[in-house]
């Protein structure tokens, strides 16, 4: 087996650095050499989304540094993603996501969205305003988390009236459902029943793999 | 003290004090019967809005468009805002945004439905964009306004222009902007010169036709989040602070204080922003991080003074009028400790927010 250590430690940093077309390069040599998706994957590009999300909360990189990693490793991924789906690498879980009815803001959410992705999970974006019955019909089809996002106060009751709709369809056990959004305080969180509450998008991977027991 | 609320709150003391509006007339610059409101709660804070003076050329205006000087949602005070209706339903304002309105439970929200410069690729593209030129505002009405305003009572005005990183984004995307920070930092830095240009000209004018009875300048630009600054500081001082300090200068010339809004954690910046000439802080969002009210009135409340502090998000919508007065209390006790705090909501009061704290905030008997 050809020795891929050098390529996949420039892949890290490419996606370190935000640089997309580092990264996109990068990863088409990795495949082409014939390393496994799997090692490109969790060598390379989820780790350099790690040490973002580790920079993140440090406050040394900011949203800006954090888009364009993210950004770095879409590029990757639409390359290895054809690839994924013939090998038997699984995704950590699969997460629907939207911001709730009446909120059509979609900054934070799409933030979380890159963010959780990068980590290696598997997200459904319902886009915004998304009424709760979405939210279900998208969770019924194996969703291990659900994630609600809202910016404005007058939304944010749309948060529990989701939670409600989850229990009185008799799913609520079935998933774990997480929330975020500038208004939204981790007190607000727990009074409407949520499971979790991520206080920026990088957060929101951290309590997502802690409710599923993954090691963060 | 001053008072910011979307329409819905306006509309509700509206009725409740009994105060129809007549129907305005392109004369009027403000609606009468909200400066009424403003008299009963005892508001002695005036905005003039560099958007009540919008006159662009005809050619601005789309086919089958026409001006709107009332309807924009995002109207805060009595004070008309320039907008176009577009036939289909949706406005744009003088920049070319165009904005639709979102419905929520309580009220309504304007939300931006196209990004005219998200397809920009080069400087080149950016230029080739029909930016608006300060003779597209026309203040020469503004001498009468001012008359108007000081016939009601000893007022304290203050012109608002507006923000540079804010509204470049909403011109650009804010994704695409916020990686142009990365990547192409010239995109970014090209639109919100454009931006400064036009503000820097219209408070240049202003302040000539009317800096001895303005008595502040005001700006607004959003850098911040609940946690932190939206980027680094480095990054602002590279990119945002110069076109900042250029709108400072102006009212700095004249002698004129500076109030500055920026929501969120702000803290970073603030020492920078005093260093600038900033002179007024808005809003303090207390729950944000390192807005602490006792910490920035020790650190900053020498050389700065604040406005806002009464919360939007918990206290005034969820809160019990007892206690909005409790925090209203400490507010004044904590940020008006030896004077320096204009006492206001730390953002416009929102549609979800009852009318009792309403009162309970702007209630005499507790200051």
């Amino acid at each position: 087996m050809a020795d891929f250590e050098a390529v996949l430690d420039a892949l890290y940093n490419a996606v370190l650095d935000g640089n997309a077309p580092a990264a996109k390069k990068l990863t088409q040599e990795l495949i082409d050499g014939g390393a496994a998706v799997e090692t490109i994957l969790y060598d390379a590009m989820i780790p350099g989304m790690n040490e973002v999300g580790r920079l993140f909360e440090q406050g040394e990189y900011f949203v800006p540094e954090m888009l364009v990693s993210a950004n770095a490793m879409k590029g990757g991924m639409e390359l290895l993603q054809p690839l994924l789906e013939l090998s038997d690498v699984k995704p950590i879980a699969k997460v629907v996501m939207g911001t709730v009815r009446g909120d059509v803001h979609d900054i934070g959410k799409n933030l979380a969205i890159m963010m959780m992705k990068g980590a290696g999970f598997q997200v459904i974006d319902l886009g915004v305003n998304v009424p709760p019955e979405k939210f279900i019909e998208a969770a019924s089809d194996g969703a291990a988390i659900v994630g609600m996002s809202a910016l404005l106060t007058t939304t944010m009751p749309n948060m529990k009236v989701t939670i409600d709709a989850f229990t009185a369809a008799g799913l609520r056990d079935r998933v774990k459902i997480i929330v975020g959004g500038a208004p939204v305080t981790e007190e607000f969180a727990i009074e409407i029943g949520a499971d979790g509450y991520g206080a920026n998008a990088n957060q929101a991977v951290t309590v997502a793999k802690t409710l599923l027991g993954v090691p963060v | 003290m001053d008072f910011l609320a979307t329409p819905e709150i306006w509309h509700k003391l509206q009725e409740h004090f009994g105060v129809a509006s007549r129907p305005l007339t392109d004369d009027d610059f403000y609606d009468p019967a909200w400066e009424t409101i403003l008299q009963h709660f005892d508001v002695d804070c005036r905005v003039i809005s560099y958007d009540q003076f919008c006159a662009p050329p005809a050619s601005v205006l789309d086919a089958g468009a026409k001006v709107d000087w009332w309807n924009a949602l995002s109207r805060s005070t009595p004070n008309r805002m320039w907008r176009q209706e577009l036939p289909d339903g949706a406005s744009k304002d003088i920049w070319g945004h165009v904005i639709r309105v979102v419905n929520n439970p309580t009220g309504a929200y304007e939300e931006f439905a196209v990004w005219p410069l998200a397809q920009a690729a080069s400087v080149e593209d950016l230029k080739r964009y029909p930016w608006p030129e300060p003779d597209w505002w026309d203040f020469s009405a503004l001498p009468k306004l001012i008359a108007q305003l000081d016939a009601k009572g000893p007022f304290h005005l203050r012109f608002r222009i507006g923000s540079v990183f804010e509204l470049a984004w909403q011109l650009r995307g804010m994704q695409e902007m916020l990686m142009d920070l990365v990547n192409q930092p010239e995109i970014p830095q090209y639109i919100m010169e454009r931006l400064t240009d036009v503000y820097v000209e219209n408070t240049r004018r202003v302040l000539e036709l009317a800096g001895d009875r303005l008595d502040m300048v005001y700006f607004y630009d959003d850098v911040a989040t609940q946690q932190n600054l939206m980027m680094s500081a480095r990054m602002w001082r590279r990119l945002i602070k110069p076109l900042h300090a250029r709108i400072i200068g102006v009212a700095k010339q004249h002698n004129i204080p500076v109030m500055y809004h920026c929501d969120g954690a702000i803290y970073p910046l603030i020492g920078e922003l005093i260093e600038m000439g900033v002179d007024v802080l808005n809003p303090v969002q207390a729950d944000a991080a390192g807005m602490e009210p006792q910490r920035l009135k020790e650190e900053f409340g020498d050389k700065l003074s604040f406005h806002g502090g009464i919360d939007i998000i918990k206290t005034l919508p969820k809160g019990t009028p007892a206690q909005v007065q409790a925090e209203v209390k400490e507010r004044i006790r904590v940020l008006g400790n030896d004077g320096g705090y204009v006492l206001a909501s730390s953002h416009h009061i929102q549609s979800d927010t009852p009318l009792a704290n309403v009162f309970a905030m702007y209630d005499l008997a507790i200051r």
